[in-house]
């Protein structure tokens, strides 16, 4: 903790000098200022324009679009990657297509999704579900391709059915890899949320971002920083804390 | 139940090219009978237990219980795996209790879940049946695994190295108590153990099956056990009969047998 509070404390220091340094870096005491400032009214929702809305209610919209991209990642990408895993020759067809498709940055989908749904908002959302689908896929996919000879025999032996093998060999076996899929999932997706709605100009965090910059206003840019920075590892917290309840490894 | 085994060939595709494992394995196994299986490593004891289980197709060869080919794993065979090999989400009791009931389908819920409660109790585990695999020891968990094999029913066990991992201690009252359920209240008539250890091999077996690696011949030699049960651990040492398997399967191992390195 002590250390902790010593790491911080340089950080705002380098800060602090990097800001004297250059005038349109905001500093430190200003960004705090803003903050106080932000979280005077922070559930404010007075018009449909980003200037009218609390910090809050931004971060509860991009919350919204988050959690609906990566439900629709993990309906469509949690099946898709226990048939990739689980047979073989679904993973040889699939393959190049997931090896080309996964390394493109979701944003370049934006353009296509906003032509297809001619919104904003749904096709934040695509692009969000695409983010998320391919760490969620191919982590399900390995983890139900890996079940060890050792479980795969013991259903052999007793003649486990193919319900049976799929309710208690496979999905408990790689539901710690499918988690992970979502954790890590989830992690990009809120990175690229924040990009989406800068480039779309959607009422949320990333979109507070961009407005907070055409306005000339730096400390809200460095103060949405910290509320993205923290709501992020809270996200991660708590998906951390679900993959350890499914953590079997002492046995295994 | 006699057991069958006639022409065994198996090889495996290796990054050498096809590689040997068994090739000519006959041997017949009596209704009633202990058969220890013991070689080096690479001589196929535990592919040939595979085999039996149902678990691997031999090249060629047949497999028959009273005079019906085994080609797949069926209730009248169960396994003890060397790494216990429990599902380690589920309870201990769930473990044998789902092992148990999709094995053996002919019975009620009502007379599966008694037979479960009955060999966790024989084994020591009815305590400890709510805890997962992961919160006993090693040894604990192998006899949850016996308990397992032997609630199915199965005319024939098949062991592999099961009590390899385990201390001196575990493995002796472990050993004490697998005999006691098969010449006791179990179905269980015949059973074929792998294993590396040479006292345990004698202690427990009628017969002693000696293998070794291709090029030589799978089975090299069938050793009979002349030792009248109950045996005790404890004296069979001093018996004249132990001694002389044991002596001969020493110098079968490690003489006759000595691999080139590691000796």
């Amino acid at each position: 903790m002590g250390l902790a509070l010593a790491g911080v404390a340089a950080l705002v220091l380098l800060w602090q000098i990097v800001a004297s340094a250059r005038p349109h870096v905001p500093s430190p005491g200003a960004t705090l200022t803003e903050l106080r400032t932000l979280l005077a009214s922070p559930l404010r929702n007075a018009g449909p324009n980003i200037g009218d809305k609390g910090i809050v209610v931004l971060l509860g919209s991009s919350l919204i679009r988050l959690f609906t991209g990566f439900a629709l990642a993990a309906a469509v990408g949690i099946p898709l990657g226990f048939a990739v895993g689980a047979i073989e020759p679904v993973r040889r067809a699939t393959n190049p297509i997931i090896q080309v498709l996964r390394p493109v940055s979701p944003l370049a989908w934006f353009p296509i999704a906003l032509a297809a749904l001619s919104m904003t908002p749904p096709a934040a959302v695509f692009t969000i579900a695409i983010t998320a689908l391919w760490p969620t896929m191919i982590n399900t996919a390995f983890g139900v391709g890996s079940v060890p000879q050792d479980h795969r025999d013991v259903a052999k032996v007793f003649r486990f059915s193919r319900a049976k093998y799929i309710r208690r060999v496979l999905v408990p076996y790689s539901i710690g890899s499918i988690i992970t899929g979502l954790r890590l999932s989830m992690g990009v997706a809120w990175m690229v949320l924040v990009a989406v709605e800068m480039l779309a100009a959607l009422p949320g965090i990333g979109g507070f971002v961009w407005d907070s910059y055409n306005n000339n206003n730096m400390p809200a840019v460095a103060a949405a920083i910290l509320f993205i920075g923290v709501v992020g590892f809270g996200l991660d917290m708590i998906l951390s804390r679900i993959a350890r309840r499914f953590d079997y490894s002492v046995a295994r | 139940m006699s057991l069958e085994i006639r022409g065994i060939d198996k090889s495996f595709a290796g990054r050498n090219g096809v590689q040997p494992v068994l090739s000519g394995v006959d041997l017949s196994v009596e209704r009633g009978e202990f058969v220890s299986l013991i070689g080096h490593s690479g001589c196929g004891k535990s592919t040939l237990l595979n085999i039996i289980a149902g678990l691997q197709r031999p090249d060629a060869g047949e497999i028959s219980l009273d005079g019906v080919p085994v080609t797949e794993p069926g209730p009248d065979r169960a396994m003890v795996f060397q790494h216990y090999s429990l599902l380690p989400w589920m309870s201990i009791y769930d473990n044998v209790r789902e092992a148990a009931a999709s094995a053996r389908p002919d019975r009620t819920k009502g007379d599966n879940d008694s037979i479960v409660e009955r060999y966790l109790r024989v084994v020591g585990m009815w305590p400890h049946r709510s805890k997962r695999p992961g919160q006993v020891s090693g040894g604990m968990q192998q006899r949850a695994a016996v308990a397992r094999a032997f609630a199915v029913g199965p005319k024939v066990l098949l062991l592999d190295e099961p009590f390899g991992a385990l201390d001196a201690l575990t493995r002796g009252r472990l050993q004490q108590q697998l005999v006691e359920l098969w010449s006791g209240e179990s179905n269980t008539e015949t059973v074929m153990m792998v294993t590396h250890g040479l006292d345990e091999a004698v202690y427990l077996a009628d017969r002693v099956v000696v293998m070794a690696a291709p090029p030589l011949p799978s089975v090299i030699e069938v050793i009979d056990v002349d030792i009248k049960r109950p045996r005790d651990k404890a004296t069979i040492v001093h018996d004249p009969e132990y001694q002389r398997v044991y002596d001969r399967l020493g110098h079968l191992l490690m003489h006759e047998l000595a691999p080139a390195t590691g000796w």
